[in-house]
């Protein structure tokens, strides 16, 4: 066993002499190490458009399609990290002159992460989106705001007001990474 | 039952023609955006800038376009975008410039932009701050433009001077909500000249043994303005408990709170 760990040992020290003779033989400088790492986010989506097919008209929150989004968020030393959904002023409006307003979608984010700091400390469950600003969807707060991003968003439709019409796709939706 | 079998069938085409409006959902629109925070220090005459990076971090052709805003946050701290003027004299947007209003890029690739702040030299030297930024919003390149897509804010500060920072913790409580759960609320107020981040050392002690430590950030907190905390503590065994906190606003002091409470 001795033996053994003698034989080891030297091989090690074989290795580490052939991997470093330049540092050896070199004279050692100090040198600093800095590490610049600024408030940043990423985010890809899986689904470029959201589309809302009901089938009844007695749902207040009748589900439309979903995306995921993946990414990262690191907010700056002391601040949150968020993502939001952005709206447009709106409404949805239909060629035969009936409108959608923004507040009848909702959306539910649901965290399907199992990364580092993967669970936000606050999740919307389906809260109206405000037209011409952002809605929160989930939100940071618990130190290291460093996040896996892996969501789910689902948006929803309160369809009780819906009458049949030829919809215009509207646009000027988007998911938000913010931080402050 | 006739009427209510027309209605179905009235929301059932409008449901359909609806999806048919809306373009082929397709895959993987990503883009990355750094940083996402920039604080200046300009003085009246002079210029300041700030690169921003934006990487199409996807799979399709980004269109990229941008947008400067002004911004505020709330008392629960959700960051609310506004349209530009509305932060009145604090809005930092009309001496904010950005090197372009909009391109495409192809996956994997990277745009440099400079930010630059200038304030002109009648600008008031008096010590403050004012913010503003820009909303950069993707979308694929072949889709109409402002469809659905990846979003970030860049939030812009400029302080000058060294204006005071305080804060005053005008409310603490620990409220049982629910088995074994206890909810936290705290209320500042944001007292001193200069934006703040509070952040919050939250220290939970039980028959002289801490039981839960943890420090929680909040978003920005504007001059004037009210900050509502909550935050939930979990698996708490029935029993008396002390909370104390410890409010770090990056000023010359700490804060700090403490209230008791009981488990049941």
């Amino acid at each position: 066993m001795k033996s053994r760990i003698s034989i080891a040992t030297a091989l090690a020290l074989a290795l580490a002499a052939a991997t470093l003779p330049t540092q050896a033989a070199a004279s050692s400088a100090p040198f600093s190490v800095g590490v610049t790492a600024a408030a940043l986010g990423s985010i890809t989506i899986s689904s470029a458009a959201i589309t809302c097919a009901p089938t009844d008209t007695i749902s207040a929150h009748f589900a439309c399609s979903t995306t995921t989004v993946t990414g990262s968020l690191r907010s700056s030393p002391t601040g949150s990290a968020s993502l939001t959904v952005s709206s447009p002023a709106g409404p949805i409006s239909g060629t035969g002159g009936s409108t959608i307003p923004i507040a009848s979608l909702q959306i539910t984010c649901t965290s399907t992460g199992t990364g580092k700091n993967a669970t936000p400390s606050a999740l919307a469950t389906q809260t109206a989106l405000t037209a011409g600003t952002t809605t929160a969807c989930a939100s940071w707060t618990t130190l290291p705001v460093v996040s896996s991003l892996d969501l789910l968003v689902g948006f929803f439709l309160d369809d009780r007001q819906v009458t049949a019409d030829t919809y215009t796709t509207l646009t000027g939706f988007n998911v938000v990474a913010t931080a402050t | 039952m006739r009427p209510q079998r027309r209605a179905f069938a009235s929301a059932l085409f409008a449901a359909l023609l609806f999806a048919c409006a809306a373009p082929e959902a397709r895959a993987d629109v990503g883009m990355t955006v750094q940083p996402l925070v920039i604080e200046f220090k300009a003085m009246p005459g002079a210029e300041s800038f700030a690169n921003v990076t934006v990487n199409n971090s996807g799979s399709e052709p980004l269109r990229v376009t941008l947008q400067q805003i002004d911004w505020h946050t709330t008392a629960d701290g959700s960051v609310k975008i506004e349209s530009v003027g509305t932060e009145g004299a604090q809005s930092l947007d009309p001496y904010l410039r950005i090197s372009a209003p909009g391109f495409e890029l192809a996956p994997g690739e990277t745009r440099q932009l400079t930010i630059t702040a200038r304030l002109p030299a009648g600008y008031p030297a008096k010590s403050g701050s004012t913010w503003g930024g820009f909303f950069i919003r993707g979308s694929r390149a072949d889709s109409p433009p402002g469809s659905f897509g990846p979003a970030a804010t860049v939030l812009a500060y400029d302080t000058m001077g060294t204006p005071v920072r305080h804060m005053q913790l005008t409310a603490l409580r620990a409220t049982q909500i629910g088995p074994g759960t206890v909810r936290l609320f705290a209320r500042l107020r944001n007292d001193g000249e200069n934006f703040i981040r509070p952040s919050v050392r939250v220290m939970v002690e039980r028959a002289s043994r801490i039981v839960d430590d943890s420090t929680l950030v909040n978003s920005t907190v504007f001059p004037g303005d009210l900050r509502v905390l909550q935050h939930d503590l979990t698996g708490l065994a029935p029993g008396a408990y002390r909370l104390e906190t410890t409010f770090d606003y990056g000023g010359d002091t700490l804060v700090e709170g403490t209230t008791d409470f009981t488990v049941k």
